[in-house]
């Protein structure tokens, strides 16, 4: 009886072992973990540039501890906004914040795995850059726009049944300030206050302050069919479009509709889709028999505004090839800005050759017009599918100079 | 038979068997012929009586007797008679409702020999069987690595679970020691009896006599041993399974998980599972998640800040309402005890007063846990036995038990009663919507107890000795309850964020929370969980009374009356306190009753053995049937709550049947039979047909049943063919036909405008069944025994009439252009093998007293089925249908044991393996939703596909964890590169079931066990 309780005391205490070492090793952990205190939560001491930045645009640099080295782990809020962080070290996060302006920015950041935001601890100031200008929606149809030494700004809308020009002055009051006969493809504002346009036929327009539209004077015959126009130092208005030709008109002339018009070059196969006068030159935005785009410019020789020989400034469609150049505009230094329908870059700036985008995360395509006021703002006419409106950029730049204000 | 001269010692054949007398197909007969050996006369007067036991009787002027209402077991029969020498058969099998019939040759008394002892040898055919039916002794069943009753079912040809011949589980009986076990709601029986203490289950398929009644597909008879009236026996048997998954693969709770892995990956969890560090197929595998800045970035965007989180902190969230880890920690274990004897003090007094008593104990962990973690079933079972005359003996059974399980309601249904359990069951419910609330929500599933009590006195009364009568009285109740579970604590809440102290969560998850919530990862967390109530209580009386007359030794005649008296108060509804549309309701109190008569006679001639009998059945719904019409008005929102008070009503007639039962044995040899029954079986359609009235908690009626429903209807045929082959193997083969009509069937009907939608039952529904079955059995044998059998059945089904009525014909025409009124599922054979291998008790050398290779054993039981069919039809093709087919499955289980004789006391170790060989077949659970299975579908290259789709696939092929997934483009399908030939070998192209951890169920599962009986 004993010899048989120890067999079967050996064969349980073998079975219990055979038990025991089937347990699984391979269970999963608990996801919770009641005593996971997370990494070292982020302190925040500094920003730079103290004093603000353009939303959306400025790089800033957030200085502090214990930020992650990989730039994904880092997720750094602007108010309820994410910014984009471009560089990062245990102590500087180098970040785009968000297209959000207000003057009490709470700046947040989040590492992986640390619970709790590190926060400056006073307010940032974010300011725009491109602001909404004027009460121009998806139910105002505008194609060109000027402005004069005050800074109002005129707008040339394709109205039904009637064309109309707007001025939103420089409080952003809006009005109507004439009716037109058309709409301007391109206009300027002239030395007397009038306002010069014209719309893809070979006549150049004019206009003035509380007219109705059957007063619009049809002013000159073109010898071309025009879209853009443009006053040198001189005065002389030049006109170019699709007929091939630059015209210079003399707006003094009032010898009648015939009158007063100069053919000064005859462009070959070249368009004019927009002309500008910087300094001594005229530059044009140019489309061939192909569509290729192309600026270039021609030296004004003389007085009467005597045209020299093409030079090409920017060749567009060599350069970039996935967009289809609108306008553009020149600095006061001469750099180029170009209008396009870019998806990522629809306003790039040309500097010495080489095209960058401007401001292109708060931009949206096309730009399809554009103006400058008189300090760093620049006006563009953009029209999306969803409304049509006016955008005033602080370019941080002065614009080329324009001859043509009163 | 062999003759062995000893000296006489009576042993006790089992170590707790003694004898009982037992009810209608509880018993078995014993007959034969006394004769003098010399002469062949046949002896007048000689006393043959089983020994230990009451039962005796005298021969006949023809040298005949018969013994009847003998339990079955083994027994040593004992012939006397002055002046010849005594004669003693050991080891003589009685089985339920079979006559064993013995020859008994006796010499005259001599100095030599006094007594002659033989050994009997079993039958292999037992001729007087005229319907396919086995018998397992308690032998055969403690040998099988198997737990309950239905796994011993599901061995036999014809039985899958405790479905028979492709009825349904409430067409069959289920008896225990003559007592039924069904639960008259759905007439699913109740089958936690303790292994221990049956002494043989007889299972018949087909061939019913008359007094069987309200089934249509089996019955299956249980006869549990009694107390001994000497002495104290008992036994126990423990089966322990360590903690493990039930299914291959990664556990649902690792964090590569499908539920788990797009929030915890680092390469998705932050910035989102779209993001491009994923492909395509790897995002195809998941749930979409957006990432945790986002989540975060979202708590940035009102004004107030102190909800505020960082995306690390919107995770901790995530984890806290996912902390539930439901990896199985509870071993699977069961315990079946029992002790019996004489009752202490009272037993002489009272007749020899005997008592069982046992108590089983089931506790199963769910493959995933639900408001229960385990399955549990507790029952316990006393047993009273008295000889309370010598003519007269009382039989009294009480047993309790409770189920403890989930309560899986779907969408429009309110509880009936069923309950979860298998791996399968629940691993299906999971889908990629809903899944991760039922994993870590423990109250998206009603917790269900149901209560059972079955109680039961039966006297049997011998009038002679082939006379007598049994009455028996039972009463069943069943209580079911599911349940809210307790309300969640909002009151109490958690820091769970160190540093953020303004974020507060409570327990969720956890408790029931009626109103609409999720978590932060979109996690449904309240509102829809726990609807299903169920506070229904049904009892059934059955009263039975039974007169047997043996009529000289070639009729049996058996005739009975009885009724069965139900008492149904169901309160099943589902409850939201937020969402009215999600109250609905069936409640109804009825009572309900059929009453039986019967006769039938076993007319036993040699070379023919028929069985005629004839039943009759009345049934009454007893209940009230309203006056409404197809499209009533009171089937509308508003009018519903009405109906019991303002429809007129009548109370539903009672229905009638007859039914005739034939079956005929013809011994063609004295090993071989043929035999064919033919019979009638009607059963009650379930309750939930017959009086639901389900209502919407805006009175729309959504189903309503029918109390004066017809009896559902099987005619079956069937013939076979036994034979007793070589003295050692037993083929059977029995072919079968069953004409089923008039099952219940749902029929929507609709109304012009919608506004009446309701289902009306119907007698609508048909099947045919016929197959073939083949079995071959060794029952004898000291080494080897063994079972297998194989199974093709063909069906198919459909109904009469329309299963949808619209009162608007356009939306009727378009209806019945698009539906098929019949399916022909195509066969699927099976096939079932078992194996017992022993040594016997003393083989090989001794140690210790105790022989080293004596009393091994082993077992197997091997199951085959071939892959069922399924319509895959991607271009819509007209006639496709069941043009795919699974793989086919097997598996096999084994028992390893070994015993130890000590003393008066045995001890047996156990070792218990499922899934012997670890096989993999790949499950629908694994599928997160259609598309799923459809992509897998599309990746899987059929026999009936064109070009480099062309292949040889069934549904299951699957590719291995490790291989990556590599789609089969080849630029020349007719001549693949290498490369591309080993996309094919390695099954590189089948894009997986998502939730890869339930894609296969079911690993090799190890059991320890041990038992002790003295």
């Amino acid at each position: 009886m004993k010899n048989a309780l120890n067999i079967i005391q050996n064969i349980s205490i073998g079975l219990l072992l055979i038990i025991f070492s089937c347990e699984d090793p391979n269970y999963p952990d608990d996801v919770w973990d009641e005593d996971d205190k997370g990494n070292t939560t982020p302190i925040v001491t500094g920003v730079v540039p103290a004093d603000g930045a353009f939303a959306g645009i400025d790089t800033i640099i957030i200085s502090g501890q214990y930020f992650s080295l990989l730039l994904s782990e880092n997720v750094v809020y602007f108010n309820s906004m994410l910014g984009n962080v471009v560089n990062a070290t245990s102590t500087e996060l180098s970040v785009v914040p968000p297209n959000l302006v207000s003057d009490s920015v709470t700046i947040k950041v989040a590492v992986q795995g640390a619970f709790v935001f590190g926060e400056l601890d006073s307010f940032y100031r974010l300011t725009a850059a491109v602001q909404e200008y004027g009460p121009f929606d998806q139910f105002t149809d505008i194609y060109s726009l000027d402005l004069d030494l005050s800074e109002n700004l005129y707008v040339s809308m394709d109205g039904s049944p009637n064309a109309e020009f707007w001025m939103v002055n420089s409080n952003g009051d809006s009005s109507v300030w004439s009716g037109a006969l058309a709409k301007g493809a391109g206009m300027k504002i002239g030395p007397t206050g009038s306002i010069y346009f014209v719309n893809y036929q070979r006549y150049l327009y004019k206009d003035e302050q509380g007219t109705p539209k059957e007063n619009t004077e049809i002013f000159k015959r073109l010898n071309g069919n025009a879209t853009d126009l443009d006053f040198d130092a001189n005065g002389n208005l030049f006109v170019g479009g699709t007929g091939s030709v630059i015209d210079v008109v003399n707006i003094y002339d009032d010898g009648g509709i015939t009158s007063g018009v100069t053919e000064v070059k005859d462009l070959g196969d070249l368009d004019v889709i927009n002309l500008r006068v910087y300094g001594d030159h005229v530059y044009i935005l140019t489309s061939n028999t192909t569509s290729e785009k192309v600026i270039y410019r021609l030296p004004i020789l003389d007085t009467a505004g005597t045209l020299g020989d093409l030079e090409v400034v920017y060749d567009w469609s060599v350069n970039i090839i996935d967009a289809t150049a609108l306008c553009f505009t020149l600095t006061s230094s001469g750099d180029l800005f170009i209008g396009s329908d870019s998806e990522t870059d629809p306003l790039v700036l040309v500097k010495d050759g080489v095209a960058s985008g401007f401001y292109s995360s708060v931009l949206v395509p096309p730009i399809s017009y554009m103006a400058w006021g008189n300090a760093e703002f620049l006006y563009l006419i953009n029209k999306t599918d969803e409304t049509n409106r006016v955008q005033k950029i602080d370019t941080r730049m002065d614009g080329a100079g324009y001859y043509g204000r009163p | 038979m062999s003759i062995i001269i000893r000296s006489l010692k009576l042993n006790l054949l089992l170590f707790f068997f003694f004898y009982n007398l037992l009810f209608p197909g509880t018993t078995g007969k014993i007959s034969g012929i006394v004769r003098n050996i010399e002469t062949e006369d046949p002896l007048i007067g000689v006393n043959v009586a089983i020994v230990s036991t009451p039962f005796g009787a005298v021969t006949d002027e023809n040298g005949r007797f018969t013994l009847l209402n003998i339990p079955p077991g083994n027994y040593q029969i004992l012939a006397s008679m002055m002046g010849y020498s005594k004669y003693l058969i050991n080891d003589l099998s009685v089985g339920i409702d079979q006559t064993t019939q013995i020859n008994i040759p006796m010499s005259q008394e001599s100095i030599k020999m006094k007594e002659v002892i033989v050994q009997a040898s079993k039958p292999n055919i037992q001729l007087d069987i005229s319907n396919s039916q086995f018998n397992v002794s308690s032998d055969e069943i403690i040998a099988l690595p198997i737990d309950e009753i239905s796994d011993i079912l599901d061995l036999q040809a014809g039985v899958n679970g405790l479905s028979i011949r492709g009825g349904g589980t409430r067409e069959s009986l289920f008896r225990v020691d003559g007592f039924s076990y069904n639960d008259d709601r759905s007439n699913i029986p109740y089958t936690s009896i303790p292994i221990g203490i049956i002494k043989e289950i007889q299972v018949q398929t087909g061939g019913f006599n008359a007094e069987y009644g309200n089934i249509r597909s089996g019955v299956i008879n249980v006869v549990l041993a009694e107390g001994d009236k000497n002495k104290v026996h008992g036994g126990i048997t423990f089966r322990h399974s360590p903690p493990a998954q039930k299914h291959f693969g990664n556990s649902l709770y690792s964090s590569d998980s499908y539920f788990f892995r797009p929030f915890l990956d680092n390469d998705v969890a932050w910035v989102g599972t779209e993001n491009g560090n994923w492909d395509a197929y790897t995002r195809r595998q998941y749930p979409s998640f957006e990432g945790w800045n986002a989540i975060a970035d979202a708590t940035l965007q009102d004004d107030d800040t102190s909800n505020d989180l960082t995306p690390a902190s919107a995770q901790q969230i995530f984890k806290w309402q996912h902390r539930r880890n439901g990896v199985i920690q509870h071993p699977d274990e069961n315990m079946d005890l029992f002790v019996s004897g004489p009752v202490p003090f009272v037993s002489e007094l009272a007749g020899n007063l005997r008592f069982l008593f046992s108590y089983r104990n089931e506790n199963e962990a769910f493959i995933f846990p639900l408001s229960y973690k385990d399955f549990k079933d507790n029952s316990w079972l006393l047993k009273l036995t008295s000889d309370f005359t010598k003519k007269t003996k009382i039989n009294f059974s009480l047993q309790k038990g409770q189920i403890q399980s989930v309560s899986p309601y779907s969408w429009k249904t309110t509880p009936t009663g069923t309950y979860l359990r298998t791996s399968y069951e629940v691993a299906n419910l999971l889908n990629g919507s809903s899944g991760n609330s039922m994993l870590f929500m423990p109250g998206y599933y009603s917790p269900s107890l149901i209560n059972r009590s079955i109680i039961g006195i039966n006297l049997t009364h011998m009038f002679s000795e082939k006379k007598y009568l049994e009455f028996s009285i039972q009463y069943q109740s069943n209580d079911y309850n599911t349940f809210q579970m307790e309300l969640r604590d909002t009151t109490k809440t958690y820091k769970i964020i160190p540093g953020l102290n303004e974020i507060k969560l409570d327990e969720a998850p956890f408790g029931y929370w009626g109103y609409a919530e999720t978590g932060i990862d979109g996690m449904g967390i309240g509102g829809w969980m726990n609807l299903g109530r169920d506070e229904s209580v049904n009892s059934t009386t059955i009263i039975d009374v039974d007169y047997i007359n043996q009529i000289g030794i070639n009729h049996h005649i058996k005739s009975g009356v009885g009724a069965i008296l139900n008492s149904f108060k169901i309160r099943s509804f589902t409850e939201s306190p937020s969402m009215s549309t999600w109250n609905r309701s069936m409640i109804y109190d009825t009572s309900p009753y059929r009453l039986f008569a019967y006769i039938q006679d076993k007319i036993e001639y040699k070379g023919f053995i028929s069985n005629i009998g004839i039943r009759s059945d009345i049934s009454s719904g007893n209940s009230d049937i309203y006056d409404l019409g197809e499209y009533d008005d009171y089937f509308k929102q508003g009018n519903g709550h009405d109906i019991e008070e303002n429809v007129p009503s009548a109370i539903s007639k009672p229905i009638h049947a007859i039914s005739p039962r034939l079956g005929i044995s013809h011994p063609i040899t004295d090993k071989s039979k043929l035999y064919f029954n033919y019979g009638h079986f009607y059963s009650e359609p379930s309750s939930s047909y017959r009086f639901r009235l389900q209502r919407e908690s805006n009175g729309l009626v959504t189903h309503i049943g029918d109390p004066g429903m017809e009896f559902e209807k099987t005619i079956a045929y069937e013939t076979g063919y036994s034979s007793d082959l070589l003295g050692r193997l037993l083929l059977n083969v029995a072919l079968y036909y069953k004409d089923i009509t008039n099952q219940p069937g749902w029929v929507y009907y609709q109304n012009m405008n919608g506004t009446v939608q309701v289902n009306r039952i119907e007698n609508n529904n048909y099947e045919d069944i016929r197959g073939l079955e083949i079995t071959l059995n060794k029952k004898l044998g000291n080494w080897i025994t063994g079972m297998v059998n194989y199974t093709y059945q063909v069906e198919s089904s459909g109904y009469f009439g329309l299963l949808k009525q619209f009162q608007d014909p356009n939306v009727q025409r378009d209806y019945e252009s698009l539906n098929q009124y019949q399916s022909k599922p195509r066969p699927r054979p099976y096939l079932k093998a078992v194996t017992h291998i022993r040594s016997p008790n003393n083989f090989g050398p001794k140690i210790f007293g105790q022989s080293v290779f004596g009393n091994w054993a082993s077992s197997f039981i091997y199951k085959y089925n071939s892959g069922g069919f399924e319509t895959y039809n991607p271009q819509n093709l007209p006639g496709v249908s069941n043009n795919i087919q699974w793989k086919d499955s097997y598996t096999t289980d084994a028992r390893f044991s070994k015993k130890i004789q000590l003393k008066e006391t045995t001890v047996e170790f156990l070792l218990d393996v499922k899934n012997l060989f670890n096989n993999k077949f790949i499950s629908y659970a694994g599928f997160a939703d259609y598309y799923d299975y459809i992509d897998y579908l599309e990746s899987l290259r059929f026999s009936w596909e064109e070009g480099k789709e062309k292949g040889d696939d069934r549904i299951g092929e699957y590719r291995a964890w490790e291989i990556d997934y590599q789609p089969y483009d080849p630029e020349n399908w007719q001549n693949p590169t290498a490369e591309e030939k080993e996309i094919l070998d390695s099954k590189a192209y089948i894009d997986m079931p998502n939730i890869r951890s339930v894609s296969f169920l079911n690993p090799r599962d190890i059991y320890f066990g041990i038992s002790v009986y003295f």
